[in-house]
């Protein structure tokens, strides 16, 4: 290997230590399980390997990156529609009740969200994006995040099983 | 967070759903924070990495080639194609020719910043590094007889210290070689050079080098730390004048560390960055605090410019502001380093 190529490594072992704890975190959300939460932040890194001078040319290179993730999470619905639009976890039972484990509430009701507004609402409320950073990372214009985030919250916020939503901030009705 | 769509007469509703959004917005950030990251897979993330270059570079290249047939179909095409296919278009050739030494003297040195910190200095390079008059940037491509491959151009970018070490970035701009066989022998000087800088370094007939190309400038980017020449150094493909880039690079490159003897991989001691030259002055600001300003230079008459600083060891996702010389901002980067 030349030092051309061992200089790349070397960056993007340094890029990548930095950021892999974000992009796995991301991606859980965007995936709903660890595995494929993995194998996405796989998939976008070996993109961004191959790319490398444009990710560390980037005004923001953790942006660059996640958005080659969210473009790699978008990719795979659309060639694999049937496999990830499921109404519910198969080995996860809906709660009857309010559930202690807020966490698996919520992951249960991002699943059953179409995959644009899993996205915009992964992006606005936990990258904390504005609607324009969501916007470049999703590829699309400013009103379909709106949109689409608009949309997602409310289907949470419906989510009969999403109880921790009214136990935080009042009604959501 | 934003409720710019929402209307601004339904009150109730919008507090309602600020409530909501804050709500989700902790909800996910729980949920985010049970992950456990473990450790970071670097082997499978680089050998899967290399896997799609590779692949990647072979399709660029039969493209190309196919490109070149059908366009021309000519003998002397089809050559070219084939340098393509032998490894990205860089050099072939063996390293180990017996050669003359191929540091010859420096053109100049570029104009410093005086006074500011981390940026290039006017003083002579050492050793093997003679340096000449102090002379601005050339902009203006000069004719092609004023450029000789076999003889770099040698500037400091950028100096500091860092543990009790002098650290001093330096560029050695190659000439464009204007035909194979120039560059063939370019590539040997520039490979001989780096042999005595890394008696490790494994014989390697590409060099590690960039593409040759008729219109691009090689440039060897190399620290010296307490006056010697250390390992490590690295080799880019730049346009020369009136050239322009080549596949897999960008306008404007992030930085290249370099960071062998006193640094760690994952943390350079240094780093250079190329800029527009345009750019007249950068700013970086450490995340942690405080900030250091360099003076970007270029070499020779190469249109492309370069700074240096020393970095802050522990601040990542730094800021570099890039000015130019009305003090208007060009860019703002959030560095990797």
């Amino acid at each position: 290997m030349g030092a051309h190529e061992t200089a790349r490594d070397d960056e993007f072992r340094a890029f990548t230590g930095s950021a892999w704890s974000r992009l796995l975190r991301t991606a859980y959300l965007l995936a709903g399980d660890r595995h494929g939460a993995e194998d996405l932040v796989q998939q976008a890194l070996e993109r961004a390997y191959v790319h490398w001078n444009k990710v560390r040319a980037a005004d923001d290179p953790n942006a660059y990156v996640r958005r080659i993730l969210v473009n790699e999470h978008a990719r795979r619905f659309r060639r694999r529609p049937a496999e990830y639009l499921v109404e519910a976890f198969p080995d996860r039972p809906a709660p009857a009740g309010p559930d202690p484990d807020d966490r698996a509430v919520l992951l249960t009701a991002l699943a059953k969200l179409p995959p644009r507004q899993r996205e915009a609402v992964v992006l606005r409320y936990w990258e904390d994006l504005s609607e324009s950073q969501t916007a470049a990372a999703m590829n699309c214009s400013v009103g379909t995040v709106k949109s689409q985030a608009a949309r997602g919250l409310a289907k949470l916020r419906e989510s009969s099983s999403l109880y921790g939503l009214t136990s935080i901030g009042g009604s959501s009705r | 967070m934003s409720t710019e769509s929402m209307p601004a007469h339904d009150g109730g509703r919008r507090e309602d759903v600020e409530a909501a959004e804050a709500t989700v917005a902790w909800e996910l950030g729980e949920l985010a924070e049970s992950v456990e990251a473990g450790p970071v897979p670097y082997d499978r993330l680089l050998a899967g990495g290399r896997r799609r270059l590779r692949r990647r570079r072979l399709l660029t290249g039969a493209a190309v080639a196919g490109l070149v047939v059908a366009v021309g179909g000519a003998g002397t095409l089809l050559g070219g194609a084939g340098t393509v296919f032998g490894g990205y278009g860089r050099l072939p050739g063996g390293a180990s020719a017996g050669a003359a030494s191929p540091v010859a003297a420096a053109a100049e040195v570029a104009p410093g910043g005086p006074g500011v910190p981390g940026g290039p200095g006017v003083s002579g390079g050492p050793g093997a590094l003679p340096t000449a008059s102090v002379s601005p940037v050339a902009s203006a491509a000069p004719s092609r007889a004023a450029r000789d491959p076999f003889t770099p151009v040698r500037v400091k970018v950028g100096e500091g210290t860092t543990k009790g070490h002098a650290l001093e970035a330096w560029i050695a701009l190659w000439p464009a070689a204007a035909t194979r066989e120039d560059g063939l022998k370019q590539g040997r000087l520039i490979g001989e050079e780096r042999l005595a800088a890394d008696p490790r370094l494994a014989p390697d007939p590409q060099q590690g080098g960039p593409l040759w190309g008729p219109s691009s400038d090689r440039v060897d980017i190399y620290l010296i730390v307490d006056g010697k020449r250390q390992p490590g150094d690295y080799v880019v493909s730049v346009p020369a004048p009136g050239g322009v880039e080549e596949p897999d690079t960008d306008a404007v490159i992030g930085g290249v560390m370099l960071n062998r003897i006193v640094g760690t991989a994952g943390s350079p001691d240094m780093v250079v960055v190329r800029v527009q030259p345009e750019v007249a002055k950068v700013a970086v600001r450490w995340k942690t605090g405080g900030s250091v300003e360099a003076v970007p230079v270029g070499a020779g008459d190469s249109p492309v410019h370069w700074y240096a600083v020393v970095r802050r060891q522990g601040s990542t996702d730094n800021t570099a502001i890039s000015y130019a010389a009305d003090g208007s901002v060009l860019r703002t980067q959030t560095t990797w380093w």
